[in-house]
C-alpha cells in the first residue's frame, strides 16, 4: 500500500473497513478495479491514475465527504481524472505509434535477428518457469489456454472444469493466478521487472470466489 | 449477479460498445465481485488470439490501439506468443494423472566425454539472458495440440545440461511418431559439421546422422535431426554429438547427453 498522508489514509481505510473484511484487502481490491477501468481509457497511465484516484478519495474523505458507495465513488473520481489527463496529454497518438511499430517490425536483418533472439529468450524463460511450477499448475495453464478460440475455447474450459470438479469461475481464477505468476517469473528471468513497474493486478478479493 | 459474458467484455476491451453500455459495464467492473477478474481473463484471451493471428483485421487494430499501448503490454504479448508455442501436453479428454511430473532427474551416470568449456556468444543482451535460462535443459514438446500418429516431439538439449552428471527422464504423454533432437553446439571458429550418434547403454548404435550443418538463431548454434520413435530404447539412450572440423588435425570434440524416455 502506498504512503498517503496519515490522516487521509486513515480516513480512506476507515471507510473501506465498512465494506467488510480487512481494509487493506479492500484497498487493493479498489485499486485493482480502478486499474482495470483506467486501462480501458489511458492504459499507459493506469497505475499512476489509480494511485492518484485513491489519493483524491482519501483527501475528500478526510475533509468529511460522505460516501454511500465507495466503489462508484472511486469510479466517479477516476472518470474525472481521466478527463483531466486527456486534456493534458495526447497519449493516444503515442500509443498508436508504438502499436504501429509493434505490428510493423523493422525489416533490417539485424533487428529481425534481435527480435527472433528475444522471442527465443522469452520462450526459454517461459518453459523454464513452467518447469519450476507444480506439474498440475503447468498442466492447468496449458489446458486452460489451449483449445482454440470462441466456442471451442469455452467448451474446452467447461470440460476442464468438469474434469477438475470445480466451477468455471474457480477455474478461471486458478488460471489467472497461475498465469500472473508465470508472467512474473518470465519477467524476472528476463530482467523486465527491474525496468518497469509491477504489473501484478490480480484481484485478491475474487480469488476464492466460486472455489 | 453473474459477471457480464465474455463476448460483452471482449467488446468492452475492443471499444465496440455504445457509450451507455460502456458506462454500465464500468460501474459493474468497479462494484461487482469477479468482473475485474473476468475482464482480465478476456484480455488474456485477446492477447492469445492476437499472438496466434486469430483476430480479424479490425479487432487486431483495436488490440494494438487499446491493449498494446505500453511496454508492459507488449511484453505480455511476447509471453502470450511464447505460450502459444507451448503445445498442450494433455487435453481434457485425456487427463494426465494429477501430480505426475513432466520429467525429472533419474539416476546419475558418469559422463565419458567432456567437451572443452566454451561460452555462449550472443550479440544481443537478451540472448545472454536466454543462456541464463539454461535450466531449461531438456524439453519434450509434442508439436501440435491434437496428437496424431504423425506428430513429432521436440527434445532440446542445451550445452550446459550435458555437463551435469544426471541422466534425464523424459515423459511423453501422447503417442508421437518421431523425436526431433535440437542440440546446442559450440559456435566453432572453423567450419564444422557434426555427427549425432544415438546408442543404448551398452553402446549399441540405434541411429546416426552425419554431416549435419549447424544453424544459428538468436546467438545459439544448434544441429537438428529427427529420429523415429520406433528405434529408440525405452530405457536410457546416449546421445553423442561430435564436431568434425574442416582441416583440423586434432581429436574430434564430443558431447554426451543421456536421456530416459517414458512413453505412453
Amino acid at each position: 500500500m502506498r504512503d498517503l498522508a496519515d490522516d487521509s489514509l486513515k480516513a480512506l481505510l476507515t471507510r473501506l473497513a465498512r465494506e467488510g473484511g480487512s481494509s487493506e484487502v479492500a484497498y487493493e481490491r479498489v485499486r485493482t478495479r480502478l486499474i482495470r477501468y483506467l486501462r480501458l481509457h489511458l492504459p499507459a497511465e493506469a497505475d499512476d491514475l489509480a494511485d492518484r484516484t485513491l489519493d483524491r478519495m482519501a483527501h475528500r474523505l478526510h475533509e468529511g465527504t460522505e460516501v454511500h458507495n465507495i466503489y462508484l465513488y472511486a469510479l466517479g473520481v477516476a472518470r474525472m481524472l481521466v478527463h483531466e489527463a486527456r486534456a493534458r496529454f495526447a497519449r493516444e497518438q503515442v500509443s498508436l505509434e508504438e502499436a504501429a511499430a509493434l505490428s510493423n517490425p523493422p525489416l533490417d536483418t539485424e533487428a529481425a535477428e534481435e527480435r527472433a533472439a528475444e522471442s527465443e529468450a522469452v520462450f526459454a524463460a517461459l518453459q523454464a518457469c513452467m518447469q519450476a511450477m507444480s506439474s498440475s499448475g503447468a498442466a492447468l495453464i496449458i489446458d486452460y489456454y489451449a483449445g482454440g478460440d470462441g466456442t471451442a475455447r469455452i467448451e474446452n474450459r467447461r470440460v476442464l472444469a468438469d474434469r477438475l470438479g470445480i466451477g468455471m469461475n474457480a477455474l478461471r481464477n486458478r488460471a489467472l493466478r497461475l498465469r500472473d505468476a508465470l508472467e512474473r517469473c518470465v519477467q524476472e528471468k528476463l530482467g523486465w521487472r527491474d525496468e518497469e513497474r509491477s504489473f501484478d493486478t490480480s484481484d485478491g478479493s475474487d480469488e476464492a470466489s466460486g472455489s | 449477479m453473474n459477471s457480464p459474458d465474455n463476448s460483452t467484455l471482449r467488446r468492452l476491451l475492443l471499444h465496440q460498445t455504445s457509450e451507455a453500455e460502456q458506462r454500465l459495464l464500468e460501474e459493474r467492473l468497479l462494484s461487482e465481485e469477479g468482473v475485474a477478474d473476468a475482464l482480465r481473463d478476456v484480455e488474456n484471451d485477446l492477447l492469445d488470439d492476437y499472438a496466434a493471428k486469430r483476430l480479424a483485421a479490425e479487432d487486431r487494430a483495436s488490440v494494438e490501439k487499446y491493449l498494446l499501448a505500453t511496454v508492459a503490454d507488449r511484453r505480455r504479448l511476447q509471453i502470450a506468443a511464447a505460450l502459444s508455442r507451448t503445445p498442450n501436453a494433455t487435453s481434457p479428454s485425456a487427463p494426465a494423472p494429477a501430480g505426475s511430473p513432466n520429467w525429472s532427474s533419474v539416476a546419475s551416470a558418469p559422463e565419458q566425454v567432456v567437451p572443452k568449456p566454451w561460452r555462449l556468444r550472443g550479440r544481443a543482451r537478451i540472448a545472454l539472458v536466454a543462456a541464463a535460462c539454461a535450466i531449461l535443459a531438456i524439453i519434450a514438446l509434442p508439436k501440435i495440440g491434437r496428437i496424431g500418429s504423425g506428430t513429432t516431439a521436440d527434445l532440446v538439449l542445451l550445452a550446459d545440461q550435458q555437463r551435469g552428471a544426471a541422466a534425464r527422464s523424459l515423459e511423453i504423454r501422447a503417442p508421437v511418431a518421431r523425436l526431433r533432437l535440437q542440440i546446442e553446439v559450440s559456435p566453432a571458429a572453423d567450419p564444422s559439421t557434426y555427427v549425432i550418434d544415438v546408442s543404448d547403454q551398452n553402446g549399441h548404435r540405434l541411429y546416426e546422422a552425419e554431416r549435419l550443418t549447424p544453424r544459428t538463431a538468436g546467438g545459439y548454434s544448434f544441429v537438428e535431426m529427427s529420429v523415429p520413435m520406433s528405434v529408440l530404447n525405452p530405457a536410457v539412450q546416449r546421445i553423442i554429438v561430435t564436431a568434425r572440423q574442416t582441416g583440423s588435425r586434432g581429436q574430434p570434440v564430443a558431447s554426451v547427453w543421456e536421456v530416459s524416455l517414458n512413453r505412453p
